[in-house]
């Protein structure tokens, strides 16, 4: 009861929040997911007709397309990016792979389990091999494709969700924003409408599937008309996605966390008061996709931080220098020349790493620097999933600093990170400057006194190719420049985070509030 | 009398040589005794072996007369079936040839070749998710016959098998009985009115009774029809019942053809002898027919018959017909060509008959 009440408040907090983009986003889940189904029977049916006339062949295909399911749809979304860059795209084309198997082994399977005398009688009566297959073998096999049909559709709708993490867009955004901004009515915005839509797929075709078994004209042509409807819209709509004109100018892209996303919106914002350009967000980005996406050109600027380019492998792959004053100079200059992106003048706030302990913690253990970390060895440590990995992550850390925990660090998402000191499940939370809670729980943040972080400067790092066509960009943006502080950066966090406020209206008042904001 | 028929001869064997060609008005005629020269089915020479090596049919050479029914006998895997699938290139041999009205089978595409054959298979092969109108109407549709045509067809090969259309035509296959379905079967086969049908253990799953009055109603049938039908059986009754002519396979060979009688009383070597098995007598008194044993019997001349049996009469209904007939007496063996026979010679006959069947020379 406790949790039902939650459950309603929550969720119609976040609903009022959203009422403006929940119908679009709705809209668009159910658009992609069929489509991506449509792709798949276009595919899958051919397939597997093609297959029952190689049987030899058949198993090892069937096989390899099982192989294909096994890949965890997120490195499959992730092994895309190269080819299709991001947004509706691989999304699309990576629910269809997921959903061909069933479609293919269930064509295969019904096609091949008509009864021999029934296809005996057809030749025998003087049938061609496709009049058979269309007249007959179709037919047949009709139950049991629109059975591997559901189940493509359910493995469709779960991939179309997690399309949201490459910029596809849908019902997944708000399951994902939800879930970086520990939002649990914004989850549930997101992912009662997935369930509903999914088990009306599936019960629907479910229904179709049974008429269709029972030999019923009806179910025979809804079923057979349903998959060439889905066939021709996706084929269609792929088609137009090819030769669509272009919409818009400038998309940005958006990590998938909060500070990513108000620092976009304010980016978007900005350029809409300033200029003439159409601008629109690609949100939820992985770390690892937003930059790959800005080379390939799926996206055109977006906001990203000095210390990531400095050490990441795939941007420069530079040790920290001893001037920590020269990074950004440094990775604007190398940034253009190895990359060709530019990057803008500097947002103002630095959102360093910072390891917090609570004010009780700190006391009792005098803790106030980093190095003060080793008399602790049996702290409890919890980092971003990200930070052990990163070149400027744990490794260097303990290395630099010769620390010595009995226990690896536990990996968190990152708006977890302050629940589990809360909780005092751990000691040491490895967190980022600009976190809201550092204020809001009153941390006390150890000083990195050996130097060890670069500089995390926020700032708009865009195409050369962008600003040579839209050469205002770099002029307007330059206005935002040293406008966002740590402290104010926070705040906005909060407000987002805490407060519930959508990224927008976060966005737009505080550029009212610099006399940046639509001059009406 | 004797003239004429020699003039007739003399004109058919002229025909038959082609030497009357400048008789315009008779090259129709000529063209009919021809076809009729034709055997309906040739084999010349025909193996057909599998890719594991098996030799299903070896060397088969046979003429099916058009017109006839010829039933394929034997044991399971004696090459009866491949041998029919032969004939509408659902099989394609591997060496000799296989004609149909005198034309290699080769020589058409096989779509073209089969919708010029009715072909039944057990239970009908009927196509699930059709009605019977439609699994009916789909061969005359195949040659192309327009809606309407193909739509009275169906109504007049439904009533030829007793499933009139009002009644059965929307009824799906599963809402038939095996009898019914088997019906279908047949009608489906004759839509398209060919001359020749191969009918594959047609009425093997269906239970005893149905079974008989479904063959007394084929047999009906083909006295109307008059089509050339090659059946496959292992059940030799169903050979003897149906069939002018039995082809007994063994191991892709022909071990021997004739009549029911003649597999019974002179089996040509073991491997038929085997195949009947121990019911030869009682094959004997249950199908072999009063009208198959008098051929040889004396004509008793005008006397007054104390008994009257139909040709069609089983030996051992006629067993017990001239059980308690006296040496002296006749019987008349009625049907088109009346004879009146004596009863002691008839019933010696027949014994005769049983004791050669039970293997006894």
């Amino acid at each position: 009861m406790l949790f039902a009440s939650f459950l309603v408040n929550d969720l119609a907090s976040a609903w009022e929040r959203s009422q403006d983009t929940f119908w679009p986003q709705t809209l668009l889940f159910l658009s992609l997911t069929l489509r991506a189904l449509g792709l798949a029977l276009l595919a899958g049916i051919p397939a597997g007709i093609v297959l029952t006339r190689f049987p030899r062949l058949a198993n090892s295909i069937i096989n390899l397309l099982g192989v294909l399911q096994t890949v965890p749809s997120l490195v499959l979304l992730g092994l895309l990016i190269p080819f299709l860059g991001i947004g509706q795209t691989p999304a699309l084309f990576a629910a269809a792979v997921y959903s061909l198997f069933p479609i293919v082994m269930n064509t295969f399977v019904g096609i091949t389990q008509v009864s021999p005398p029934v296809k005996d009688a057809a030749r025998g009566m003087g049938m061609t091999p496709g009049q058979i297959l269309w007249h007959v073998e179709l037919p047949l096999a009709l139950p049991v494709i629109l059975a591997g049909v559901r189940t493509g559709a359910v493995y469709a709708s779960g991939l179309i969700v997690v399309g949201a993490f490459i910029g596809a867009g849908g019902l997944g955004d708000f399951i994902f924003n939800g879930m970086s901004r520990d939002d649990m009515g914004m989850i549930w915005l997101g992912a009662i409408p997935v369930l509903v839509i999914t088990l009306l797929i599936f019960f629907g075709l479910g229904g179709i599937a049974w008429l269709s078994r029972k030999n019923s004209a009806l179910g025979m042509s809804l079923g057979g008309g349903l998959i060439a409807v889905l066939s021709l819209y996706a084929g269609y709509r792929l088609a137009a996605n090819v030769y669509q004109p272009r919409t818009v100018d400038v998309k940005i892209g958006a990590k998938d966390f909060t500070e990513g996303q108000i620092l976009a919106e304010i980016v978007k914002q900005t350029l809409e008061a300033h200029t003439d350009l159409r601008v629109d967000i690609v949100s939820n980005l992985g770390t690892s996709v937003i930059l790959k996406s800005l080379l390939n050109g799926d996206i055109d600027l977006y906001p990203e931080y000095t210390g990531n380019l400095l050490t990441s492998k795939e941007a420069l792959d530079f040790p920290v220098p001893d001037d920590k004053s020269t990074i950004t100079s440094l990775v604007r200059e190398e940034m253009r020349r190895r990359h060709g992106l530019i990057l803008l003048d500097a947002f103002g706030l630095n959102n360093t790493y910072a390891p917090c302990v609570t004010q009780e913690t700190a006391k009792k253990y005098g803790l106030r620097k980093i190095s003060d970390l080793t008399r602790v060895p049996q702290f409890r440590v919890v980092v971003d999933q990200s930070f052990l990995t990163r070149p400027d992550g744990w490794s260097g850390l303990v290395k630099k600093y010769d620390l010595r925990f009995h226990e690896p660090p536990s990996q968190i998402s990152p708006n977890l990170l302050y629940k589990a000191l809360e909780g005092n499940k751990v000691d040491l939370v490895i967190g980022f400057a600009t976190d809201w809670q550092i204020q809001a729980l009153n941390l006390v943040v150890l000083e990195d006194d050996r130097g060890y972080f670069p500089n995390y400067h926020g700032a708009p790092l865009v195409r050369a190719a962008t600003l040579q066509r839209y050469p205002e960009i770099a002029g307007v943006l330059q206005r935002l420049g040293g406008r966002i502080d740590d402290s104010t950066m926070r705040r906005l966090n909060y407000q987002v985070a805490v407060e519930k406020r959508s990224e927008s209206d976060v966005a737009r008042e505080f550029l009212q509030s610099q006399g940046l904001g639509k001059s009406r | 009398m004797g003239t004429l028929y020699f003039v007739l001869g003399n004109l058919y064997v002229a025909f038959a040589n082609g030497d009357l060609l400048f008789c315009g008005s008779v090259l129709g005629l000529r063209e009919e005794v021809a076809m009729k020269d034709v055997p309906a089915v040739e084999f010349r020479n025909v193996s057909k072996l599998f890719a594991a090596g098996a030799k299903a049919v070896d060397g088969l050479t046979l003429q099916i007369s058009a017109g006839r029914i010829v039933a394929l006998l034997g044991p399971s895997g004696c090459g009866k079936t491949t041998s029919l699938r032969l004939i509408n290139r659902l099989e394609d041999a591997t060496s000799g040839e296989v004609l149909v009205r005198g034309k290699d089978v080769r020589q058409e595409r096989p779509e073209i070749l089969r919708r010029s054959i009715g072909y039944v298979i057990q239970e009908g092969g009927l196509f699930p998710h059709v009605n019977v109108a439609d699994n009916v109407g789909l061969a005359p549709r195949l040659l192309g016959w327009n809606r309407q045509r193909a739509r009275i067809r169906v109504g007049e090969v439904l009533d030829l098998v007793g499933l009139p259309q009002s009644q059965f035509g929307r009824r799906m296959p599963a809402e038939l009985s095996g009898g019914q379905r088997q019906r279908v079967g047949v009608a489906r086969a004759l839509a398209a009115d060919p001359d020749l049908l191969l009918m594959d253990e047609p009425f093997g799953a269906l239970d005893p009774g149905t079974r008989e009055s479904i063959q007394d109603e084929f047999l009906r049938l083909h006295a109307r029809l008059k089509k050339t039908v090659v059946i496959v059986t292992h059940d030799i009754a169903e050979a003897g019942r149906l069939a002018d002519e039995i082809v007994v396979l063994d191991k892709g060979r022909l071990a021997q053809r004739g009549t029911l009688r003649d597999l019974l009383i002179h089996p040509a070597h073991e491997g038929v002898r085997a195949f009947l098995g121990r019911r030869c007598q009682e094959l004997a008194l249950g199908i072999l027919r009063v009208d198959q044993v008098i051929q040889d019997l004396p004509e008793v001349g005008l006397v007054e018959p104390s008994l009257r049996l139909s040709p069609d009469c089983p030996l051992g209904q006629a067993l017990v017909a001239l059980a308690n007939a006296n040496d002296s007496d006749s019987v008349t063996i009625a049907g088109p060509h009346e004879r009146t026979v004596s009863a002691k010679d008839l019933k010696a006959s027949i014994l005769a008959d049983l004791k050669r069947a039970g293997g006894e020379s």
